[in-house]
This record gives structure tokens, C-alpha cells and sequence, in this order.
């Protein structure tokens, strides 16, 4: 006991190489094969809380007393120094590793920081076309899945502890005999990867062993939409496409987006225009110029007649020609102005433009998408890949499962059981396989219906690959050894191909060994370095042939949907811009993070119109029943504006039964309601009262409307163009005087943030970013309803215009850092004062919690640890608090700093490698880092070439509220739309 | 009792200012007033005075449980959240700062005017207010989110050079306040001392003659002390007077030195000075209609008193509906959007409820004072005077929560509604009052018998002069005069 102590630290910490850190993980391994009792990472989750705590205290105290003091035998436990520490290692200073990881249907290039040994904190990989330097929300979010304490830490036999050694015994056995019958009844069912190791050593498990196996892709991220060179378009048409939100390579997409929309020079640059048609508000719609709300399945329709118009107007289809024909007699009606507007806009801009249809929408219209751009030469891309090993639908293995045909069922990461359409009856036939086997990271519903339950490692403890969508490849290193008894995917495929115990990273370098050219070890190093292979190899992205004819075919067998009534309603399905399908349900931070449309937190709701909800008598928060298919569900209405009358959106991935406490209570599962041929576009769907009952639902933003105050500045690319400096002109005031003399702010840096609303979509990426680099702590439903939401930074969102036809504006609120800052000077023990550089500091040691500078902040962006909301944290989740940044205790105050650990680390930094001088672009705040269409920017004032300066000196630079005369380091940029003179007259 | 003087009828003025006397009823002379007040304190208490300490220990039991559950589990048990950082805890202090206007105002600033009238109930107004700023500072205190830390806020030297930011309003609020308090209490005592004197020598127990000789500080009664206590007592009513406006205009720069709207106006501390004295007057009706009842004092605080009171309520009554009326308009007139919406919010908006509450009874209610039938009917002073708390506390409720919700950015507004543990808080520090206040009655004399004396027409130096003769009861007179020497 007493050595081996010393010699198993929960995780081998630091390493000076990668083969250093591939050891541990073989140890690591090879640890888990030994005897489970004590397997070091094997951490019992006890959560004691501070009463029974200080209960127990209290009684072991009193033993203590009664008891011998002799008795008292202290535990022998020896902690050892690093004899020779590794070279170029300074404990305490964060290292950057390149990695690579699929997250919410884009592979995305990552920069993860490591403290220590422990990732704490994930960036984007600048280098790598898909992310471009940011992340998601999603991905920010990761670093807490890992960190997870929920994940299963042991293989599971029926819900029990059992090891690896007891799995690969049963195993060896079981799929012996399954080899003999050529694989016959073996199903396997798997997500979608992006990652060619993945896809080719399932294709080698089946063709080596199980010939008759089938196997089935089930991810709702599968399926590449077009990859659309935004960069080129200036014309987009979105046909319910989510594509700078839940679709596709969304961080790369609203980059090059917002790129196109960024005016610095007002007489000469120019923007683009987006048309968006969709049927509930998602952070594309809010970004469109133009946005026509219709219901999903009319947008096929319009997207039909669009393609009509185009015809008519000369557009030559060539091959197409009958397609269009076909679905132009389909064409919406009444439509006709906007139509009309909108085609011959595509048209004027031949070459620069592009239609996005989204995956939502049945085959024929992505078709007659993909038709209108090839005929307009958009430039969009279609890549295809090599189809992969899969051979079968889940509804052919819920059809098999019912039968009885079903022997083994395995299945690598995905969750059926929970997100089956209820048609397929998946979880109540899963029983009926002889043997189910689930790799996953919790124990969920599928894993709950399994025979074997097998932990999956996380992607930042395994090796493996990935295909970005414009053919990129990356290599996903691991920045830690599993913390627990887990295997990746890749592995558990190696070892069922071959029998033999292959570390994954064999089998990812395999991979990679055709590509380099002449020295491998010299290449391989430097792909893991950058984050990405430079070299494409054999990667095929030609397009495939796009079949007109079917489509046209298809097209004329479509029925008009039916239009969506009071009595009748259309459900609309949305991947959840928070949890996606639900495999992030368990995550603390996309639970509580608020929706990017409605702001719901820790639930999902009926969203309606306000028309409909008036016409159905329903008022927000009422229970109702809705009822699609044979399904129905219970949940709570939100009044949504911008959601199209007489349908219904619900956010997939709630209603969760198993796999954490985290997700327990959140929300209610809409698969039900769904069914194989309408996944996400549900006609008929019924709503009825269930009960009196209301179910309160926790959003941080009650009101929607600006009251008319010039809060969130918008205006026109025309109105921009004839006056630069419209924004900061919606505001009068008197000249402004005080009676504090503003803080010396001459020398060295001075800090200060600009914030374009012409880039912010509100995508969250920078909310969880922040919580991740700052320690803030999740507090749960009940308070978020109490409104004690801790987001240093928050995206508030208004409507504004028409209730029936709102547009949606959205302005990212964090600490402006005043320079005559009201909080500052009410603050009786000088607990928030201001720094030399222009910061407004917060010493949480000095608080003694007041309130008063949180009342006094005209911007209300302080927060106030009302509970111990650190109190007890789980030692597993400890992991993740980033070292630079204070643990608050409750009854403090807290809010942005300006990153100021970082700022501290550059210049730092500065100072010891150069002049002092932090160098623009160093100091970087999280939220600014992980802003996919870099709407942040940050910098030195001082430093007249800075990006920062840049940005605010452009004449649509405002400061919210100044007529307050706080003087905020915070500006922000004015939004422009750029609407078409034929549409705008409408309002 | 003969409650309305009738003014015609000389004969019942006193026969030296023409005034109608202050002390009614039979035999009121020195000692018979010495008897009457020293009686609670000597006797053994009714059974009321047992169930009333009783009913407000309960209360007070009430308050330390509400407090004891705050600082075990933070500041999170009462309902405050993200817009509205102050809630019920700044208004009962604010509340409770005002009520403990109304004794120093009486104690001093009457007593600088000569207002003999006073002298009935000083002593009892003066005791309402140390237990109204008791109860007022314990409020801040337990508010702060680290209660263990609250004494960073005194200038006190430490190894770090730390010092309290004195540009904060807080800050001042600790000092005026503070200072207020102890200023109070002090000329409390000052007050208290001949009384405590009378008491020591009517003591009959040892504990009582310890005690009573004590805290009497050796007063004997000479010249010498009566001269030297006349004019301690005159400097500290000098000094009381500036802090009665003072603390109360202080306190209203904890809203008005913010720039929240709805707080940062100029017209506060007139206002919050008129709302303090309006609600303490208020306070001291309600209380001493239930005691001279209760201790049999009705003919030392008489209906005059009542009535000269109510006519104050009257007056900053109406002061502080100038002030509501004058928020209006320079919301209107300033043009400041966010100040129009702040005070149309406050009558229209989601807790207009609370606004016309405040309005009906401020305003409204007292309005009624300008009928003598009111101004001394006994049940309508005392529901009026109800009326008037409830108001006041309604009006920092008004102040503080609707101002705080929604302010400049919508998307941070929200709707604040307090816990049981804000009720308990509150409804906990009418226990302490209580319980300090039953305490008081019994163990300390509640009228100030050595200033009541000399308003009797006894203490008139040429009281009973052969040229002035008492038809009536000459020998009476004389016999209380000598009385009144010996007392």
C-alpha cells in the first residue's frame, strides 16, 4: 500500500515527450488490467456535503476523545520530487498542445492548455481551416465532460463492476462464435467520426471477421451539408439552414461570414446580403437582412418557386432543367414579391452567391439547392467521401430486433435508446438481442438496456483522426492518460479485429505512415505539432454526380405539405443549440448556458408564436400535451416572437433518463413525437392543456423588447454610408463632466475591448469560454430561476420591429471596465478599485459583500456568490478549476476581469523575453479568443497600430450609455444590415 | 377627563404664559407625577406585561433563528438576485432609521424651541429611538454577504494600510448612523439621570439601590448639579439637533449618490428627513396610545399632545407627497428616458401595488388631520398612525426594489419577491423593539418626571405669590410647592 501510493497519482501529470506521455497511458492500461480494487483512478464518488460533513466531524471528534490517543496510526504515505524534473518545465506554467477533436458536426482544430498535466482550458487551433482559431460552445464545454464525474469509471456487466480482463474474457468467446456464422446477427451501431482510422478499422472488422454484419451509422451530426466558401458570397439564400449555429462547420462558416460583413471603410467596402427563410428563430435567421418566416415545410415550397423565378428570369439549368420544372409547380404562393426580389439579387450576383438549404429538409430540396448552384456557379462544395462500412438503417436493426434476427447488438458511442423515433419501439426491442455491448462514456439509457456497459475515453485521453469537411486532416493527441478504466473507440475496434491489446496510438500512426513523403518520425512530429497534416493523400473530394432526374421525380411525388393550422400544427425539431442531440445533456455548462433565441436554461419548451399561443388560449409557462404521431409529451410553453404561426419548435435533447444527475429533470424527450420519415418536421401535431399546471421555465432574460433606448445600435449599410457616424449620434447628451478626476491613464498598457455587433451572432462560444477560464460555477435550475446566474459575460438578446415578424438583435454585456467606474466609488472597504493599466479590479479577499457596486453598475454584469457555490466540488471535477484564477467564496462579488491572469501572463512574459511591451494580440480574454466570427477584440490602447484601436476608431464606434459618463474601456461597433431597396419598404 | 380646554375659559389657562396647562386630572402635582411614573417600575407587573414580554421574546426568537439560518447559509435564503441587490434588509433599516427620528427630534430640536409640551413624551420617544436605531443598524449588519468581515468598514489601523473608501455613501451611513446612536443614547442618559436619582432613593430593595445608585451617577440634587446638568443637557440637544437631519439625509445618499434611476435624485434628503420625522411621529403615537393606557399616564401625555403630533404628521405628511409629486414632475421635465420610465414603472409597473399602497397611506391617510374631531379621537389617531408605518415602510420598498428592477438594460430585469426568511428578519426586529421597549417600562422611569414638574404651574417661581392669589385652592398650593422642593 505504501509505495504503490506514491507511485499512482491519479494521473501521470507532466511529460517531456509524447512517447513519455504514451507510456503512462500504457500503464495506465496495464494498471487496469491488474486488480481493479486498486486502480488508482478509480475515485469513489462521494458526495458529502457540508452538514453531514461536519456531522461526521463532529462525531469522529468525540471518538477521538474516548479513544486512546495511542490508537491513532497515521497513514504511511510518501510523496516524491521530481528527482530531475523535465526539461523546459516550469511547474505552474500552462503548455499548449495541438489536438484535434468532432464536435457538434464539424471537426474542429484545437490548442488545448495544460496546467500541470491537466487540461483545463480548449482553444481553437488557429491553423486549421475549420475553426480558424475559435470554437463553439460545444467545444469549450468539452473540457468539463471530461473532467465529468458521472463517467463510467469501470466496465459495467448488467449495471455491475467488472473490469476489462472480464469483458475481453466473455468477448473473445462471444464474438468467436458470432465469427463462425460470418458475422450473421451482429449489428453494430456507430456515430458519426470524421476519422479514417475509425471508418477503416470498422470496414477491417467486418470484412475480416464478420462479413454479414450490419452496420449502422446513428449520429444526429451526420451527414455533411455543402461546404459553402462564404468568403465568395455576396448573396445567401438560407432555406432553414442553422448554418453559422447547430449545421455544419458553423465556427469556420461564421468567421468568413462575418468577415464579408466587416465595414471599415464606409464609402468603399462592401457587405453581403442573407435571406434566411426558417420557421423558428436560430443565430442565422438573426443575422439575416431579410428573413422570412415560414413554417419548414413550406420552405421547400419557396425555395421551389425561387428556383421558378430564377428560370424565368434566364437562368440556364442546364441538366436541371426538369428538376426545376418539376418543382416549380410545387412553388409556394404568395410569395411573389420576395421571391421575385430574391432571385433576381442571386442573379445579379452570378458567381457570388449561394442557396444553403438546410439538413433538415427532405433530399429533393437539398437537390434543387444544390441545382440553383451549380446552375448560379456558387461557390459551394458537396464533398464526398468514401461511403464507409455502412450498410443499414436503424430501422432495419429496430425490424431485426423485433424479429428476434438480432444476436449482438454493439454500440460505439451513440444512444438509440434514447433518441430512436418511437415508431421503432428501439429501447423496448433492444431487449430482445441476445447480447447488447455499449461503448459510451455514461452509463445511459442504451447502456442501462446493455449486457455490457464499456467506458469510452474522451477525446482529450486517446489517440485518433480526423477529415475536416474540406478534406483537412488532424490528429487527435491525447493531453492526458485516461482518468479512468476507459478505452477509446479505435482500440476496442483494434482489439476485436485482431485479439490483440493495440494502443491506439499504433493504430492512428499506422494511418499516417503512407502520407509522409520521405522521413515519417520527422513528419509525424510536425503534423502533431501543428494540429494538422498537411498533405491530403488519398482523400477524394471530388463531387459525386448529383441524380436530377430521381429528384425531379421526387418532386413530383411530394405532396404539398399540408399548411400547418390552429387545430393542426406543424412540430418543428431543432438539434438543441445547447445540447445538441443530448449528448452534452450531462454537461453543467450548456445545461445552464441560456439558449441563444429563447434563453432558456436547463430546459426545453414548446416554443409558439405569440399569435398561436393567443389563438390557442395559452399563456408562457403552461403545461401542455403535444401530441404528433402516436407520441405525445408534456412540457412547459415559451413565447417565442420570430417563430412561424400555427407551429410548434421544440429543442431536441431533453427529457434525459440516464447517464448523470446533471441532466436528470431537464426538459422532456421530443423523440417520441418523431418518426423515420418525418424526423424533425412533424405535421399534425395537437396541443392540449395537460392539467392547470404551470411549469416555471429558468430563463435569464425576461424581457425581450429595448424600449425604444439605443442599446443595441443597428442601421443600414445606406444610412452607414451617408452618415459613418449614425450610432454614436442615437444617443444626446449634455457635455459630460465629473466631479472625479478620471485615473491617470497616460503610460504603459491600457486595456481596453471592442465589441462588433455586425460579427456577434450570439453563439455562446465566449459564455462558456469564460466560465471555463474563469471558475464559475454552475448553480442549477432553482437558481437560475432565482436569477442568480453567475455568466461573467452574457449575450442579451431583444426583438424588435413587428411582433409578428421580429427581427433579432443580440449584444454580448460583460464588465466595461469604467474608468470613472460607479461601482468603484461606492464600495465601502475599497474592494473594487482601479488598476494603472485601466482595469477595474475586484479583490475578492477584501469584499465584504455590499451589493452596492452591483446595484450601482449601470450595465448589471456583477455577480454576487449568493450560496457556497464551490463548496463541495467533486475531486474529479476540481481537474478542471484553472490555477490563475481565484475560487470565489460565497458572499463575495465577481465579474469580467478582462482576463486578467492572461494580461498578467503576457506581460509577464513580455518582460522577460523582450521590452515590456505586450505585443498586440498576446494578452487575449477567453471570450475574445474563442469568438468564432472574432466580433471580440482586445488590446492595448495605447498601442495606436493594435487591432483594438483599429476597431474603435472606425466611425460606427459607440459607447452604451455614455451619457452616464462612466467613460467604459468597452465599445461597441454598430450593427449594419444591408437590405434589398425592393423589400425594405416593408418595415 | 377634560380633555378639550375650552379657550374662552381663562381660568383653566396657565396663570403665568396664558397657555393651557400641559398635566390635567386631579391632584397633578409633583407628587403625585413622581408616584404615577415611578409605579410601573415598583410595582409587580400585570400579567399584560408578562404575555407582552412573552409575545415578543417569541418574536425576538423569531428574528435570531432568521438571522442564525442567513449567516449559516448565506445571503442567498432571502430572494434578492442579480438586478435587485438590495431588498426587505435595506428597507427595514431604512425604516427603522426613521422611526428613530422622532424621539431625538422631540428630545432636542423641541426642546431648543421651547416647546414644554415635549416634556410628556420625550423620554418614551427618546427610548423608541435607540431601540429604532438598534434595530436599524442590526439590518446593514446582517446584510453583508460576509458578516464576519463587517468590521473593514471602521477606519481601524491594520498591518496592510487598508483603509475604508470614504467616497462611498456606506461608508458615511456607518458614521452618521453610528454617531446618531451613540449621540442618542447619551442624551437618553443625561436625561434619565435625576429620574434614576428619584428611583435610588425610593429603592426598597438592595439590588435596586445598587443599581439605581450606580447608573445615577451621585446626582444629589444640588444647584451646582442642576446647573451643570441643565447645561450638559442644552449642548447635547445642540448637538442632536444637526444630527437628526443629518443621519436621515445621509442614509438618502446611499440611494441618491448612485446613478440608478430613481435614486439618483437631489430631492432626497429633505424628503427622507420629512418621511423620518413623519414615521417616527407615527410610531410614537402608536405606542404611547397603548401605554398611557396600559401605566395610567393619561393625564400627563394628554390629548394636546396627541393632537400637537398629529399636526406634524400633517405637515411632513404633506411634505413627503410634495416630494412624490415633485419626482414626477422632474422626471417628466428633466427628458431623461430612463428616469421617466423608472417613475412611470414605479406607478404603473409590476409593483404598482406597493406604490399606491405607499400613496393611500402617506398622503391620503393623514389628510385627515386637518379636522380637530381626528386630531383627537384616540382611534383614529392610532389606526391613522398604522397607516403611516405601513406607508413609510412601503415607500423605501418602493424605493429600493422598483428602482433596482428594472433599470437601464431590460435584459437584466427581474422581479424580486422576498422569502420567509426577509419576513422573518422583519417581523424578528419588532421582537427586539418589544422586548427592549417592555424592558424599558418596567425598569426605567418612561416619563421624564424631573422636566414634567416644571411645567406644572407649581414650578412657577411666582406659582402661589400673595399678588396672585389662587382663589381656589391656595393652601393646595402651597402644599405642593413645598412637595415639589422635597420630591
Amino acid at each position: 500500500m505504501t509505495m504503490k501510493k506514491s507511485d499512482s497519482t491519479p494521473m501521470k501529470p507532466l511529460w517531456r515527450s509524447l512517447d513519455e506521455l504514451e507510456q503512462s497511458a500504457r500503464a495506465a492500461v496495464a494498471r487496469d488490467n491488474e486488480f481493479l480494487s486498486e486502480d488508482p483512478t478509480e475515485i469513489e464518488v462521494t458526495r458529502v456535503g457540508r452538514r453531514k460533513f461536519l456531522g461526521v466531524m463532529g462525531a469522529s471528534t468525540a471518538l477521538a476523545g474516548v479513544s486512546l490517543p495511542g490508537c491513532v496510526r497515521k497513514p504511511k504515505e510518501r510523496i516524491l520530487p521530481y528527482a530531475q524534473r523535465p526539461e523546459d518545465l516550469v511547474p505552474g506554467e500552462p503548455r499548449f498542445f495541438a489536438t484535434t477533436a468532432r464536435i457538434g458536426g464539424t471537426v474542429l482544430g484545437l490548442l488545448v492548455e495544460s496546467q500541470d498535466g491537466r487540461p483545463t482550458k480548449i482553444e481553437g487551433n488557429p491553423d486549421h481551416p475549420m475553426s480558424l482559431g475559435a470554437t463553439s460552445a460545444w467545444a469549450q464545454a468539452e473540457v468539463l465532460g471530461l473532467y465529468d464525474p458521472e463517467r463510467t469509471r469501470t466496465p459495467l456487466l448488467n449495471g455491475k463492476k467488472s473490469s476489462w480482463d472480464k469483458f475481453e474474457g466473455f468477448a473473445r468467446e462471444h464474438f468467436a462464435g458470432l465469427e463462425k456464422g460470418m458475422g450473421q446477427g451482429l449489428w453494430i451501431v456507430a456515430r458519426e467520426q470524421d476519422s479514417p482510422t475509425r471508418d477503416a478499422l470498422l470496414q477491417e472488422l467486418v470484412d475480416r471477421r464478420f462479413p454479414k454484419a450490419r452496420v449502422v451509422l446513428h449520429d444526429e451530426t451526420a451527414g455533411q451539408p455543402p461546404l459553402v466558401d462564404f468568403g465568395k458570397a455576396d448573396v445567401l439564400l438560407s432555406v432553414d439552414a442553422d448554418f453559422l449555429g447547430s449545421e455544419g462547420d458553423a465556427v469556420r462558416n461564421a468567421r468568413l461570414f462575418a468577415d464579408r460583413r466587416r465595414v471599415e471603410d464606409a464609402k468603399n467596402d462592401t457587405m453581403n446580403r442573407l435571406y434566411a427563410v426558417e420557421p423558428a428563430f436560430t443565430v442565422t435567421g438573426g443575422q439575416a437582412d431579410h428573413r422570412l418566416c415560414l413554417p419548414a415545410s413550406q420552405a421547400g415550397a419557396l425555395l421551389a418557386a425561387v428556383a421558378g423565378a430564377l428560370q424565368k428570369l434566364g437562368l440556364d439549368f442546364a441538366g436541371a432543367g426538369d428538376l426545376v420544372k418539376a418543382a416549380a409547380a410545387r412553388a409556394i404562393k404568395g410569395q411573389d414579391r420576395w421571391v421575385k426580389a430574391v432571385a433576381k439579387d442571386l442573379l445579379a450576383n452570378k458567381g457570388k452567391c449561394a442557396v444553403v438549404v438546410g439538413k433538415r429538409q427532405p433530399a429533393h430540396v437539398q437537390t434543387l439547392g444544390d441545382a440553383i448552384n451549380t446552375a448560379l456557379g456558387a461557390p459551394v462544395s458537396r464533398p464526398r467521401r468514401a461511403p464507409g462500412p455502412f450498410n443499414a438503417t436503424l430501422a432495419e436493426l429496430a425490424g431485426d430486433l423485433g424479429t428476434r434476427k438480432v444476436d449482438t447488438v454493439l454500440v460505439l458511442g451513440a444512444n438509440p435508446a434514447y433518441d430512436a423515433p418511437l415508431e421503432l419501439k428501439f429501447a423496448h426491442n433492444l431487449q430482445k438481442a441476445k447480447v447488447v455491448i455499449h461503448l459510451g462514456s455514461h452509463a445511459d439509457e442504451t447502456a442501462a438496456l446493455s449486457r455490457w456497459h464499456l467506458p469510452e475515453s474522451h477525446f482529450l485521453e486517446c489517440w485518433g483522426d480526423h477529415l475536416a469537411a474540406d478534406g483537412t486532416r488532424s490528429i487527435q493527441q491525447p493531453l492526458i492518460a485516461p482518468l479512468f478504466a476507459s478505452r477509446s473507440e479505435v482500440e476496442l475496434l483494434g482489439w476485436l479485429s485482431t485479439g490483440k491489446r493495440v494502443r491506439g496510438y499504433e493504430l492512428v500512426r499506422a494511418r499516417f505512415k503512407a502520407l509522409a513523403s520521405a522521413d515519417f518520425e520527422a513528419a509525424w512530429r510536425k503534423w502533431l505539432h501543428d494540429g494538422l497534416v498537411k498533405e491530403r493523400g488519398d482523400v477524394n473530394l471530388a463531387d459525386g454526380a448529383v441524380d436530377f432526374g430521381a429528384q425531379a421525380k421526387a418532386w413530383s411525388a411530394a405532396r404539398a405539405a399540408p399548411v400547418p393550422s390552429k387545430e393542426s400544427l406543424e412540430l418543428n425539431l431543432q438539434p438543441c443549440a445547447k445540447l445538441l442531440d443530448g449528448r452534452y445533456a450531462n454537461n453543467g455548462w450548456l445545461q445552464e448556458l441560456p439558449h441563444p433565441v429563447s434563453k432558456l436554461t436547463w430546459d426545453n419548451a414548446a416554443w409558439l408564436s405569440p399569435a398561436t399561443a393567443a389563438a390557442l388560449g395559452l399563456k408562457e409557462f403552461d403545461r401542455i400535451k403535444l401530441a404528433a404521431g402516436k407520441g405525445a409529451v408534456e412540457l412547459a410553453v415559451a413565447i417565442v416572437p420570430g417563430t412561424a404561426d400555427n407551429t410548434v419548435t421544440v429543442q431536441l435533447g431533453y427529457g434525459r433518463s440516464a447517464g448523470g444527475e446533471v441532466l436528470l429533470g431537464a426538459g422532456a424527450n421530443p423523440a417520441n413525437l418523431r418518426t423515420v420519415t418525418a424526423p424533425y418536421i412533424v405535421p399534425g401535431a395537437k396541443i392540449e392543456r395537460a392539467g392547470k399546471r404551470r411549469t416555471l421555465l429558468a430563463s435569464t432574460q425576461d424581457h425581450w423588447s429595448m424600449e425604444g433606448r439605443p442599446l443595441a445600435r443597428a442601421g443600414t449599410l445606406d444610412q452607414y454610408r451617408k452618415d459613418p457616424e449614425f450610432a454614436d449620434k442615437m444617443q444626446e447628451h449634455p457635455p459630460l463632466e465629473s466631479i472625479w478626476t478620471e485615473p491617470n491613464e497616460k503610460g504603459g498598457h491600457q486595456w481596453g475591448m471592442s465589441i462588433d455587433l455586425n460579427a456577434c451572432n450570439g453563439c455562446n462560444a465566449c459564455v462558456v469560454a469564460c466560465q471555463a477560464e474563469n471558475n464559475i460555477p454552475v448553480v442549477g435550475k432553482k437558481r437560475v430561476l432565482e436569477g442568480r446566474e453567475m455568466h461573467w459575460i452574457r449575450i442579451d438578446r431583444y426583438f424588435e420591429g413587428d411582433a409578428a415578424d421580429p427581427g433579432m438583435v443580440v449584444q454580448p454585456m460583460s464588465c466595461h471596465h469604467c474608468a470613472l467606474a460607479p461601482c468603484e466609488s461606492v464600495c465601502p472597504v475599497a474592494a473594487t478599485v482601479h488598476s494603472p493599466e485601466g482595469l477595474n479590479d475586484m479583490a475578492y479577499n477584501r469584499c465584504i459583500g455590499t451589493r452596492y457596486c452591483a446595484n450601482n453598475c449601470p450595465y448589471k454584469v456583477r455577480r454576487f456568490n449568493f450560496f457556497q457555490f464551490n463548496g463541495d466540488i467533486d475531486p474529479v471535477s476540481k481537474l478542471q478549476k484553472n490555477p490563475d484564477v481565484t475560487v470565489r467564496f460565497r458572499g463575495v462579488m465577481e465579474k469580467c476581469t478582462y482576463c486578467v491572469q492572461r494580461i498578467n501572463g503576457a506581460k509577464i512574459a513580455a518582460k522577460r523575453d523582450g521590452d515590456g511591451q505586450v505585443r498586440d494580440g498576446a494578452a487575449e480574454p477567453a471570450c475574445a479568443q474563442a469568438c468564432p466570427p472574432k466580433a471580440i477584440t482586445f488590446g492595448n490602447l495605447n498601442d495606436k497600430e493594435s487591432q483594438v484601436v483599429r476597431r474603435k476608431s472606425e466611425p460606427r464606434n459607440y459607447t452604451l450609455l455614455s451619457e452616464l459618463n462612466n467613460k467604459p474601456r468597452t465599445t461597441y461597433l454598430a450593427r449594419l444590415r444591408n437590405p434589398n431597396p425592393e423589400l425594405e419598404n416593408r418595415g | 377627563m377634560a380633555e378639550l380646554v375650552d379657550v374662552n375659559d381663562l381660568e383653566q389657562y396657565d396663570p403665568v404664559d396664558r397657555r393651557p396647562p400641559l398635566v390635567h386630572g386631579e391632584g397633578a402635582d409633583f407628587h403625585s407625577i413622581t408616584e404615577s411614573v415611578a409605579a410601573p417600575m415598583e410595582w409587580t407587573p400585570p400579567k399584560g406585561w408578562y404575555l407582552f414580554l412573552l409575545f415578543s421574546l417569541s418574536l425576538l426568537g423569531v428574528l435570531l433563528v432568521s438571522v442564525g439560518w442567513l449567516v449559516w447559509e448565506g445571503t442567498g435564503v432571502w430572494g434578492l438576485n442579480n438586478p435587485v441587490g438590495w431588498g426587505w434588509a435595506i428597507v427595514n433599516f431604512v425604516f427603522w432609521v426613521g422611526i428613530g427620528h422622532a424621539g431625538t427630534l422631540i428630545s432636542a430640536i423641541l426642546f431648543l424651541l421651547r416647546q414644554k409640551w415635549r416634556t410628556s413624551i420625550n423620554r418614551f420617544a427618546e427610548a423608541m429611538t435607540i431601540f429604532a436605531v438598534m434595530c436599524a443598524l442590526l439590518f446593514p449588519t446582517i446584510h453583508v454577504g460576509r458578516i464576519w468581515l463587517l468590521y473593514w468598514v471602521f477606519p481601524i489601523p491594520n498591518q496592510m494600510d487598508a483603509w475604508p473608501n470614504f467616497r462611498s455613501p456606506l461608508l458615511w451611513d456607518v458614521f452618521a448612523v453610528t454617531i446618531y446612536g451613540s449621540v442618542s443614547i447619551l442624551f437618553w442618559y443625561v436625561g434619565l439621570i435625576p429620574d434614576l436619582a428619584t428611583m435610588r432613593d425610593r429603592a426598597k430593595t438592595r439590588l435596586r439601590q445598587i443599581i439605581y445608585g450606580m447608573l445615577s451617577l451621585g446626582w444629589r440634587g444640588s444647584a451646582r448639579h442642576w446647573l451643570h446638568y441643565e447645561k450638559a443637557y442644552l449642548l447635547l440637544a445642540g448637538l442632536a439637533t444637526p444630527l437628526v437631519l443629518s443621519v436621515h439625509t445621509v442614509v438618502s445618499f446611499d440611494f441618491a449618490v448612485s446613478q440608478l434611476p430613481g435614486w439618483h435624485t437631489t430631492i432626497f434628503p429633505p424628503y427622507f428627513v420629512a418621511g423620518a420625522i413623519f414615521s417616527g411621529f407615527a410610531m410614537v403615537i402608536s405606542l404611547m396610545v397603548v401605554a398611557r393606557v396600559l401605566f395610567k399616564l393619561e393625564h400627563l401625555v394628554t390629548i394636546r399632545h396627541f393632537e400637537n403630533m398629529a399636526k406634524v404628521i400633517l405637515l411632513t405628511g404633506s411634505m413627503v407627497g410634495y416630494a412624490y409629486a415633485m419626482e414626477f414632475f422632474i422626471a417628466w421635465y428633466s427628458g431623461n428616458p430612463y428616469e421617466s420610465f423608472a417613475f412611470a414603472n414605479r406607478a404603473f409597473g409590476d409593483y404598482a401595488w406597493a406604490y399606491w399602497i405607499m400613496v393611500s397611506c402617506n398622503v391620503l391617510s393623514p389628510q385627515i388631520f386637518w379636522f380637530k374631531k381626528a386630531r383627537t379621537s384616540i382611534p383614529i389617531l392610532f389606526i391613522v398612525s398604522i397607516f403611516v408605518n405601513i406607508g413609510m415602510w412601503f415607500e423605501r420598498f418602493v424605493i429600493t426594489v422598483t428602482s433596482l428592477h428594472a433599470d437601464f438594460l431590460p435584459s437584466s430585469w427581474d422581479y424580486y419577491s422576498p422569502t420567509i426568511w426577509d419576513i422573518g428578519a422583519f417581523v424578528g426586529s419588532f421582537g427586539l423593539f418589544f422586548t427592549l421597549f417592555a424592558l424599558f417600562v418596567r425598569y426605567a422611569p418612561m416619563v421624564a418626571m424631573a422636566e414634567v414638574k416644571t411645567v406644572l404651574p407649581e414650578a412657577d417661581p411666582h406659582h402661589g405669590d400673595d399678588h396672585d392669589p389662587d382663589p381656589a385652592e391656595p393652601a393646595a398650593a402651597a402644599k405642593t410647592a413645598e412637595e415639589g422642593a422635597n420630591a
